[in-house]
């Protein structure tokens, strides 16, 4: 039998009208008096297999869906308990499993497709084009070069994203490479790590920066005392990213940007995704519940507000706030708080014995008397809180800050997350679990930088143990794991993959102890993520009373490889179906 | 000692920095400056207003970020992207007199001026320290903190050590040797609610009356604040002009002006060098600021050299006994 509903409208054919045309026969008496909630039409959705997530019936064949909820799981015959229904047999060969939740990612990675896609690895873009990896840096300048062509003006900007000279056996990119291409017109690629520029010499002089007696950390200088054009950091990124087209204000995410980003994430399957650090302004949360709002609009938001630029009594002022002008597809209320820096960058906040290279210590990014009245105004406030920590003494200091502040203010089930947090050792955990903190670890660093962390930042003994995920399942802490696009891919299924399999980029299987199963990652990418952000009672899993919230697969992930190279059909969200080869 | 060497076109905006670690004293320090009453233009950069009490009848307009105050001085919260709003002041018509920027408890002061060296529309003027005298000790021991605290400490061209009210004069006099043990080469004030001579952080005349009214005054208290100013200035800073001859060797004077036991808090004056060139000199503690002057100073305002010390400091004498052979 064909479809009923089209993908992604709203609106519903009432009952009365699909009597008699569309369905199948054995449906029972129909529904006259409308007392019931369940008044609008039902949908059942015949599947080769649903993999729920609900332990009590693990997998089964049809769901019923009726308003955007999940009425019940089973087969056909237990649902027809509910009365009139339609049959919807489109995924009879396809395999069904809880919408995807990415627990840590930007929406800013819909704005960063406007610009060339330079990265290494073969990524899909909105539209469903694959960008090829580009191998060489005489691949990036080629490509480059086409666009360059392509451009009227002979003083456009050409902004390109995504490159990682790590893979380019750690060369340097300098200006006079990129002036290969142009010298009229600035040009800069931002790094795959987001915190490094590569800008030729236009670029250099727009910003005034092409001159000696530049003394700056981030601004390396060539053998002519003249900068070779790479830009560390964001305080120097900013002033010469917005003469090539790079938003000022990097994590607020517009409107177009948003709909891209939905677009990603029907592709991957994903139906509540997170944006984790934005500073939400007025103008962008207007914009963001607006966009979301429209009947197409295919993804549920989590926006979580980050904490620096205001006091903490502001913060939670503004939070509350935020929290009541949520709908359900932006939601808001909920704090995050950057404690330190990054650990291939050097400015995580390592303990005993810190880096490889024996590099000080790096940076922290709050003091720790805002980290800690931050924590005790949220728990006084039933307001959630996300911490980014990287380095063992930034989880440290969250660990010492929550548990005076949980002694101050006790309460039971806070959810209190950990983000990051890929140095977390065996006895923090501990700490973790006792405290009821939840952790959302950074798998897919692991295939991405693994090596280099094995080599270069913390050592073997401590790379092996990065994002580990089976000590922190060995201790009951409530696990979820991340992309942290657009820093590597958005695509939980990978990112369960990487977690499964602990491969890093070179092959080689680092941290053996620390894998996990195969269900345990599906779980971490579904339920997992959902409870960390306080929505498994909605969303995470089939059951009835949630959301009608589904990842649709042309494949049964049933071991690691099939992971890595699902094929993905589309999304069911909310009820409404999203077919990616029509988003 | 840092000594800046730089041919000036258009004279660059000098910004101080005010730097220290979470509840030292560094929002009184923009208050305090903020309710001065000096006549100058200045652009605050803050990281956020929740400790600025701002009048608001002083307020001309607020938008997003940036206040505007009567008088023309602004006042801009930068969250996390201090680089950002100084593109903002560089891209204003009207350029600010001075820029003084505020930096969040944890951030590097010195890392704060590397980043000044990229605007070529503005120079790096002095950096305060502001330190807390009841905490300095466990936060330089403090597990977390305390690498951050000392490099804080370490890159103040003048550390500013606050709230010596809050503790008894024992104190006072065991903190001093102890930070001389372990920062000797720091130019440090005692102080009481961050009150510190105006020209230390501001770029403003030396005149004595000026930076003694300037530091102590009741009046201009648009802020709404009572201050009880138990220590006077007169009492612990001191100012004096040096008169120096032209053609002086700029190298050796400023050797001589940089000598720590001197207590030279903050010279200002106008030179001629031996090739008949003329030179503004500028002193904040440990940074010295020379820059080429393109107009012909007044005779009388050449070769003279506005001073401010420590009370106690034996500069005068010993700077006149010397130049005057």
């Amino acid at each position: 039998m064909s479809v009923v509903l089209s993908g992604g409208s709203l609106s519903r054919p009432s009952a009365s009208a699909l009597c008699g045309q569309a369905l199948k026969s054995g449906t029972m008496q129909t529904v006259t008096n409308c007392k019931n909630y369940l008044c609008t039409m039902i949908t059942i959705y015949a599947c080769k297999k649903i993999i729920t997530m609900n332990p009590a019936r693990p997998t089964t064949t049809h769901v019923a869906v009726s308003d955007g909820r999940i009425i019940g799981t089973g087969s056909l015959e237990e649902l027809t308990g509910w009365g009139e229904y339609t049959l919807d047999e489109r995924f009879a060969k396809k395999f069904v499993i809880p919408g995807l939740v990415e627990g840590h990612s930007h929406t800013m990675e819909g704005m960063l497709w406007r610009q060339v896609y330079c990265g290494y690895f073969d990524r899909a873009d909105p539209s469903g084009t694959i960008h090829p990896g580009l191998k060489s840096l005489s691949e990036v300048i080629n490509l480059l070069n086409t666009v360059e062509r392509k451009l009227e003006s002979a003083t456009a900007p050409i902004a390109g994203w995504g490159i990682d000279p790590i893979y380019f056996s750690n060369s340097r990119i300098t200006r006079h490479d990129l002036d290969r291409i142009s010298s009229t017109r600035p040009i800069g690629i931002l790094h795959a790590s987001v915190h490094i520029m590569n800008v030729n010499s236009c670029a250099l002089e727009l910003a005034g920066w092409l001159r000696a007696g530049i003394e700056h950390p981030g601004i390396p200088l060539g053998d002519d005392g003249l900068p070779t054009g790479e830009l560390k950091g964001p305080d120097v990124m900013t002033p010469a990213g917005v003469h090539i087209g790079f938003d000022r204000d990097f994590l607020n995410c517009d409107a177009d940007g948003l709909r891209e980003f939905s677009r990603l994430c029907v592709r991957k399957g994903v139906t509540t995704a997170t944006d984790l650090a934005s500073r939400l302004p007025a103008d962008t949360v207007e914009s963001s519940i607006q966009i979301s709002a429209e009947p197409d609009f295919p993804v549920r938001i989590v926006a979580l507000k980050l904490s620096h630029g205001s006091t903490p009594e502001e913060l939670i002022e503004r939070v509350i706030d935020l929290k009541k002008m949520s709908s359900d597809r932006f939601r808001m209320g909920m704090i995050k708080i950057v404690a330190d820096g990054s650990i291939q960058g050097f400015s995580a906040r390592l303990n005993f014995p810190g880096y490889l290279n024996k590099a000080q210590n790096g940076l922290w990014y709050v003091a720790p008397e805002q980290m800690s009245r931050i924590f005790q105004l949220a728990l006084q406030h039933n307001i959630q809180v996300h911490t980014h920590t990287n380095g063992d003494q930034a989880t440290e200091l969250v660990l010492d800050l929550m548990e005076d502040a949980l002694r101050k203010h006790p309460s039971f089930d806070h959810r209190f997350t950990i983000q990051h947090g890929q140095l977390i050792n065996a006895a923090q955990f501990r700490r973790i679990a006792k405290m009821g903190l939840c952790v959302n670890l950074f798998a897919n660093h692991h295939y991405y930088w693994g090596d280099e962390h094995y080599t270069l930042s913390v050592g073997p003994e401590r790379a092996e143990r990065m994002n580990a995920c089976r000590s922190a399942l060995n201790n009951n802490v409530p696990l979820a794991i991340h992309s942290d696009a657009p820093i590597t891919p958005l695509d939980p299924l990978f990112t369960a993959w990487c977690a499964v399999t602990r491969t890093t980029r070179s092959g080689r299987t680092q941290g053996e102890y620390e894998r996990i199963s195969i269900d345990e990652a599906m779980y971490a990418i579904t339920l997992g993520a959902a409870y960390t952000l306080k929505l498994d009672h909605e969303i995470g899993s089939i059951e009835a009373g949630k959301k009608a919230d589904f990842a649709v697969l042309a494949n049964e992930p049933a071991d690691a490889d099939s992971l890595r190279n699902m094929n993905i059909w589309g999304t069911v969200q909310n009820g409404r179906v999203f077919p990616a080869s029509e988003i | 000692m840092d000594v800046y060497f730089q041919p000036v076109k258009s004279e660059p905006v000098p910004v101080s920095i005010v730097g220290g670690y979470l509840g030292s004293g560094k929002t009184t320090l923009i208050n305090h400056l903020l309710r001065s009453g000096t006549n100058r233009k200045l652009a605050f950069l803050v990281n956020d207003f929740g400790e600025l009490p701002i009048d608001a009848s002083l307020i001309e307009s607020k938008q997003g970020n940036v206040i505007n105050l009567s008088g023309g001085c602004v006042c801009c919260s930068y969250g996390d992207s201090l680089s950002m709003a100084l593109l903002d002041i560089t891209s204003m018509q009207d350029l600010p007199e001075q820029i003084i920027i505020e930096a969040s408890g944890v951030a590097l002061p010195d890392a704060i001026a590397q980043s000044l060296s990229l605007f070529s529309a503005m120079r790096l003027h002095a950096i305060l320290v502001v330190v807390d005298i009841e905490t300095i000790e466990a936060n330089v021991h403090d597990k977390y903190v305390g690498d951050t605290f000392v490099r804080q400490i370490k890159s103040a061209d003048i550390l500013v050590v606050n709230k010596c009210d809050l503790v008894d004069q024992s104190t006072v006099q065991s903190t001093e040797p102890w930070l001389d043990d372990h920062y000797p080469d720091k130019h440090k004030v005692f102080v009481e609610h961050s009150r510190i001579p105006l020209p230390l952080v501001l770029d403003t005349s030396l005149q004595r009356n000026d930076w003694r009214t300037a530091s102590i005054t009741r009046k201009n208290s648009h802020f709404g604040f009572k201050q009880t100013p138990s220590v006077q200035h007169s009492m612990v800073f001191r100012s004096f002009t040096l008169t120096v001859k032209s053609q002086i060797n700029i190298e050796n004077l400023v050797q001589m002006l940089t000598d720590k036991s001197l207590g030279l808090l903050r010279v200002k004056g106008y030179l001629e060098t031996r090739t008949g060139e003329f030179i503004l000199l500028q002193l904040v503690g440990s940074r010295v600021h020379l820059s080429a002057v393109q107009e012909r100073p007044s005779a009388a305002l050449t070769g003279k050299l506005a001073c401010i010390t420590l009370a106690q400091s034996n500069a005068e004498h010993y700077l006149n006994g010397i130049l005057k052979n």
